[in-house]
């Protein structure tokens, strides 16, 4: 539905997106995360074809959306981040305008525009003044415009920014109820956790590239499986650490004062078998747990930004404390 | 299709409409310019009636008529920039340009509808100081016709500075500075061409005296005028009020006039107000250009990697000309960027259809 080839956007000296490749399949609901100042809203407007790359191709359902654009809008229906309203004018003036702009005319449109009012619950607004609606209000309102000439791709900027956590559970119901009638949407956002509820997939972008990008679910195999295990014991937790080294699957061991913290290469089988194998030379197992790893932290990973999440100056690897910690200070 | 909607009414337009009718601004605006053109009128009036016991000289209201003219089209020109400043600016200060830019309607018809608009709002100044303007007219003994005439000169010369201030506003992210930028350009168009126009007479009435050759002494110089629209409708007001207008000037000095030039002032008006309407035109497109996102800025980038044919060189080249036209340019900070750039874009938009051809 959406491909993306080799985009590359420059300001001036600056490069705000660097071969960035993407594609995104019909029916997806795709999740774009990035810190501030990845390239989210650049890529985005030059797909609504709002920017112009330097080079590159993008193809929206098969069409070229950098050198026919025009084509392009009548698929793509775009709600930035930032939006104004007009003053003086009622909601269902606002669509009404739209409307007419994509060519429709008003008495057809009609139900359509009903419909969407409706589909984002503002049916009994529609002859307030659009800007004396909520932000929320009017964050919903943008949604039912984007979509009254019937996109097949949705892009949504950052559309959870600013709302309270109801307006953004109805907004995230909304978009599950796009994404139940096939269309295919593009959503950028900070919010990590929710992005994983509403999406299919999901890319990390940063400095302009795609960092990685899949399945929400693969992800989430992905994350479990790397989850890093907790260990408590009883017994020295050196002589375990030297039991867990002689493992083969067992890497990036490290201990803080009660726990030892090691990462496991493989699915339960080899946890199953980590554990009798614990036991079976001794350790006294008090305590063994798998980190539950969320988006969040696969993000703060990805993109380099290691916020201390559970303090991690305070460990110490394993090396260090065999060697009695003299090199500390170098990390 | 296409000829469908384009039979419909510009859908800026009619959202322009309905935002106006609710906004009280503009009939303030209105009450406002009525108690100017009264209070200019009113002292005329007085004056007419109390200058004689009972008798009206009727020579005294006639004169109404060229300054209530006068003073409309001042306040129209002054108006007009205002009005037009926050067409695009104002789109973009709300953030509501991109999301009209991400609809099918092109950047021109956002235009139109913007000049539309605000042609609309002339017309309703025009039409509502029609009471006061058809006294001066009919007490002249002045036709109906000329009272249309006058409507359609001054909608011509609207929509001239109704484009300019319109083009302003869409290179401007203020609308202030969008406000002194067309004043400064209808400025030029007013008064500059007069003042280019008297300096060329006056150097060609030198250089001739030396030469002593009298003979085609205006010689394109008239030209000049023909976009300048205080020109326009004082020529029709004088004609109007003296009878004598530029048509008969032309006649009279008809030796000293090239034939194309005396051409042209046999029909001043009509060539005058194709040259006010082809400004017009160019003033939209070069709006247009200028918020179109695709087409307006970088330059560079046309050449993208898919067009590998063998256009591609040429593409190429053209777009090295372009950019170094650009880049010719680099201290002409006043200059709008998209002044400087639009010889450059139509250089770039030929490589583009050449390389669609194939
Ligand atoms: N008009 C512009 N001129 C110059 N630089 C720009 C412009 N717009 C964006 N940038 C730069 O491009 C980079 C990417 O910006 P972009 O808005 O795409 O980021 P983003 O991922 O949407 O960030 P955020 O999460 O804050 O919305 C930023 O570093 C920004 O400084
Ligand atoms: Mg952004």
């Amino acid at each position: 539905m959406l491909t993306i080839n080799h985009l590359c956007k420059r300001y001036g000296k600056f490069t705000a997106l660097n071969d960035l490749n993407l594609h995104i399949d019909r029916g997806e609901v795709f999740g774009f995360i990035g810190p501030n100042g990845a390239g989210k809203t650049t890529t985005m407007r030059i797909v609504c074809g709002l920017l112009k790359a330097n080079s590159g191709e993008v193809y929206v359902d098969g069409i070229d959306a950098l050198n026919c654009s025009s084509a392009i809008k009548r698929k793509v229906g775009y709600v930035p981040d930032f939006f104004g309203v007009y003053d003086n004018l009622k909601v269902i003036e606002y669509m009404d305008f739209f409307a007419s702009m994509y060519g429709y005319d008003k008495n057809d449109i009609r139900e359509t525009i009903y419909g969407l009012l409706e589909l984002v619950n503002l049916s009994d607004k529609q002859d307030s003044f659009v800007d004396g609606l909520s932000r929320g209000m009017k964050q919903r309102l943008c949604v039912a415009r984007a979509l009254i000439h019937d996109p097949e791709l949705l892009i949504l900027d950052e559309p959870a920014s600013g709302l309270d956590p109801r307006a953004r559970y109805e907004l995230k119901e909304i978009l599950r109820n796009l994404g139940d009638m096939g269309k295919t949407i593009l959503i950028s956002s900070h919010i990590l956790p929710e992005l994983g509820e509403m999406c299919t997939s999901i890319g990390i972008m940063e400095k302009g590239r795609l960092v990685t990008s899949g399945k929400v679910d693969d992800i989430n195999d992905k994350m479990h499986g790397e989850a890093p295990i907790h260990i408590r014991t009883l017994s020295d937790m050196n002589e375990a650490v030297i039991i867990l080294k002689e493992m083969p699957n067992i890497s990036d061991i490290s201990m803080n004062e009660d726990e030892i913290i090691a990462k496991i290469n493989g699915d339960d089988e080899a946890v199953a078998n980590l554990i009798s194998n614990l036991i079976s030379r001794n350790v006294k197992l008090i305590g063994f747990e798998k980190e539950q790893v969320n988006l969040e932290t696969l993000f703060l990973d990805l993109t380099g930004n290691k916020e201390p999440k559970k303090g991690p100056d305070d460990f110490l690897s394993a090396d260090q404390i065999m060697n009695g910690g003299d090199n500390s200070g170098e990390n | 299709m296409e000829k469908i909607k384009s039979l419909r009414i510009n859908p800026i337009l009619n959202k322009e409409l309905i935002v106006n009718s609710r906004s009280i601004k503009i009939s303030i605006q209105l009450a406002l310019y009525n108690l100017i053109l009264m209070l200019i009128a009113l002292p005329i009036f007085q004056g007419i009636v109390s200058s004689d016991i009972g008798r009206i000289d009727y020579v005294s209201v006639m004169q109404i008529y060229p300054i209530l003219a006068a003073v409309q089209c001042a306040v129209i020109c002054l108006a007009i920039p205002i009005f037009t400043a926050s067409s695009i600016a104002g789109e973009r200060e709300r953030q509501t340009l991109d999301v009209l830019l991400t609809t099918p309607v092109s950047t021109m018809s956002i235009i139109r509808g913007k000049l539309l608009s605000a042609m609309f709002s002339v017309l309703l100044y025009v039409i509502c100081s029609l009471p006061i303007m058809s006294v001066a007219f009919i007490f002249g003994g002045m036709s109906w016709l000329s009272i249309i005439k006058f409507i359609i000169l001054v909608l011509v010369a609207s929509a001239l500075a109704g484009s300019i201030g319109i083009f302003c506003s869409s290179i401007t992210k203020k609308t202030i500075s969008s406000i002194i930028l067309a004043f400064v350009i209808i400025g030029v168009l007013i008064f500059g061409s007069i003042t280019l126009f008297s300096l060329i007479i006056g150097i060609i009435e030198y250089t001739t005296s030396y030469l002593n050759s009298s003979k085609y002494k205006f010689f394109f110089a008239p030209f000049l005028l023909l976009g300048n629209p205080a020109v326009l409708i004082a020529n029709q007001v004088i004609t109007d009020f003296t009878g004598i207008g530029i048509k008969d000037v032309g006649k009279e000095i008809k030796s000293n006039l090239m034939p194309y030039v005396y051409f042209v002032t046999q029909f001043w008006t009509l060539f005058s107000i194709i040259v006010h309407l082809l400004l017009t035109k160019g003033f939209m497109k070069l709006a247009a250009r200028a918020i179109n996102p695709v087409k307006g800025k970088s330059k560079k980038n046309v050449l993208s990697d898919s067009r590998g044919n063998a256009n591609a060189k040429n593409i190429n080249q053209t777009n090295k000309m372009a950019a170094n036209a650009v880049n010719n340019n680099p201290n002409d900070n006043n200059m709008p960027d998209s002044f400087v750039n639009s010889s450059a874009d139509t250089v770039t938009d030929n490589a583009d259809s050449m390389g669609n051809d194939n």
